[in-house]
């Protein structure tokens, strides 16, 4: 599904649209997953507390819109887990009223001792309604050894195609690092946005070195970043990465990140989930820029 | 970065909130027959009746069930993994109050002095549905005794206020005074204001069933 920028503002809204519909239709950032060269879009789609609603049929509803929203816009990678409550099964059904839409890179985690994993893999598996998984990964570390074993048998079984390990907060870095090392899974998540730096001094460049895939939880800090710079006004030059948005500034830094793959930021509202995937259009930023933008967010 | 409670908080305040009212509409007219019930029960302890646990303690063991089955197990446990577990204690409190009621060891007696407090917080559950609207939420939102946990755990602290203290009343507080201090900071986590409201019931109950047994001489 080819996405252009101009399909993704027009529906997200005129006052999105109007400063970046001038610039040149291009294509949606995609990023390598360096296991295997295969592209997925930048950007994401979380779904802690924001998909958690449980029979609510009006929530539903919404969620549904959202999910509608975010394969619109090209989709990409979904991810959930079997802590987020109802969320799995939130997902499940937008997945089967949208008749399961192409472009779907679907990501859960083992979030248990690994002698029950494959039981809660296979409930997992249900609430979806999918096939199989494109990414499993083992919730922040939870018995990591013996349940990477389980993804990995399940990988060689072709009912797998990516493992991968989970963190958050920036908490068990050193343990995560050990992970990369000497059992270097397809994927890792961790925290990371434009003030939560710390994986950018070891973390990252290891990811790099390693060929391991990175997804980047709570790019927004959980909602707090944008809150906070709605109150201030974006820089002059900020049009130079076509950024005209809060949000937008927020997602364009981390997807930049050379050893980035994808973020995923969380939402319940479609006109935020259009925002966050007009982030992976226009020029994105360089080094010195990403440092710029740091800098100019530090300084506020 | 290291936990805090937020973290443990896996749901939106509007998703907890609509909880109430998809329970509301699930149970209509039950509303007011409960409510019309409880303010009965607040009027007998005013003209200065006392009941007999051995039917009030069936009925509130049958509120204490309903409230942990239906909403807590089935409605709550939707969002939120540990509300089925935390619905034990409402059985068990449900268990103890028809047990400890049918055999007499539930007896609401006539005190010295002081019986407001149990009564004020019996009565408090009739204003309790008036939180959601005055949160600028809509009525269907409201939580109602027997129905709801909070204000049905608010009443029977009320009750026990206002029965004679023994080894069993002190049992059956327990229940009431974990639900409140798990609603208080799950309330607050949420930065939901009736948090404050679910605390000071909750140190006004306590107060209450201990205050005579501070006041007894030797
Ligand atoms: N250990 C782990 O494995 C782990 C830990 C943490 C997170 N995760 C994953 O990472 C995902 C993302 O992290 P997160 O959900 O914690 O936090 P996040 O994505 O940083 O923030 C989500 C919040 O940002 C708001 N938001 C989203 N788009 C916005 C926009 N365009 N403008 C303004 N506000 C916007 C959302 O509110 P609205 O609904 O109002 O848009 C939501 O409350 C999670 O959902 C989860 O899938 C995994």
């Amino acid at each position: 599904m080819r996405v252009t920028r101009r399909a993704v503002l027009v529906g997200a809204g005129a006052a999105l649209a109007a400063p970046a519909l001038g610039a040149s239709a291009g294509e949606a950032l995609s990023k390598r997953i360096p296991a295997t060269g295969e592209p997925v879009p930048a950007v994401g789609i979380g779904s802690w507390i924001t998909f958690n609603v449980g029979d609510d049929p009006l929530l539903r509803a919404e969620c549904r819109a959202v999910m509608a929203a975010f394969f619109e816009a090209g989709g990409g990678m979904v991810d959930s887990s079997p802590m987020y409550g109802s969320s799995q099964a939130v997902i499940g059904d937008a997945l089967a009223t949208l008749g399961h839409p192409a472009g779907l890179f679907s990501a859960d985690k083992v979030w248990i001792d690994a002698a029950d994993g494959p039981a809660q893999i296979a409930e997992t598996t249900r609430r979806w309604g999918v096939q199989r998984f494109d990414l499993l990964q083992v919730h922040n570390l939870i018995d990591w050894e013996a349940n990477l074993d389980t993804l990995e048998a399940m990988k060689a079984a072709g009912r797998l195609r990516y493992t991968g390990v989970t963190t958050s907060h920036g908490r068990r870095h050193e343990e995560l690092e050990e992970v990369m090392r000497s059992r270097p899974p397809d994927f890792v998540q961790l925290t990371y946005n434009i003030v939560d730096r710390e994986v950018e001094r070891r973390l990252l460049p290891l990811a790099l070195e390693q060929g391991i895939a990175v997804i980047c939880n709570r790019p927004f800090q959980r909602g707090r970043l944008p809150d906070w710079l709605a109150g201030h006004p974006l820089p002059g030059w900020a049009s130079e990465i076509g950024v005209s948005t809060w949000p937008q500034f927020l997602l364009k830094f981390i997807i930049s990140h050379p050893a980035v793959t994808a973020a995923i930021p969380a939402t319940r509202r479609v006109d935020h989930v259009r925002e966050n995937k007009s982030a992976a259009f226009g020029p994105m930023p360089d080094a010195a820029m990403r440092r710029r933008m740091a800098e100019h967010v530090e300084s506020l | 970065m290291s936990w805090t409670l937020e973290d443990l908080l896996l749901f939106s305040p509007q998703v907890y909130w609509r909880l109430f009212a998809l329970e509301n509409d699930a149970v209509w007219p039950a509303q007011p027959v409960v409510l019309a019930a409880a303010a009965l029960l607040a009027l007998t302890f005013i003209w200065g009746r006392r009941p007999s646990g051995r039917w009030l303690g069936p009925v509130l063991g049958a509120a204490w069930l309903w409230t942990g089955w239906q909403f807590v197990a089935l409605r709550y446990g939707t969002v939120n993994w540990v509300a089925p577990t935390l619905a034990w204690g409402f059985y068990a409190e449900a268990a103890l109050l028809v047990g400890l009621g049918l055999s007499g060891r539930l007896v609401f007696v006539q005190q010295e002095r002081g019986a407001w407090p149990g009564i004020g917080l019996v009565a408090a559950v009739l204003i309790w549905p008036v939180l959601a609207p005055l949160d600028g939420r809509p009525w269907r939102e409201a939580e109602i005794i027997a129905l709801a946990p909070d204000p049905t755990a608010v009443a029977t602290l009320g009750l026990l206020a206002l029965a004679e203290r023994s080894r069993w009343t002190a049992l059956l507080c327990i229940a009431p005074v974990l639900w409140l201090a798990v609603s208080t900071l799950t309330l607050v986590t949420m930065g939901a204001w009736q948090g404050w409201a679910v605390l000071a019931a909750l140190l006004a109950g306590l107060a209450a069933w201990v205050a005579p047994l501070v006041r007894k001489p030797g």
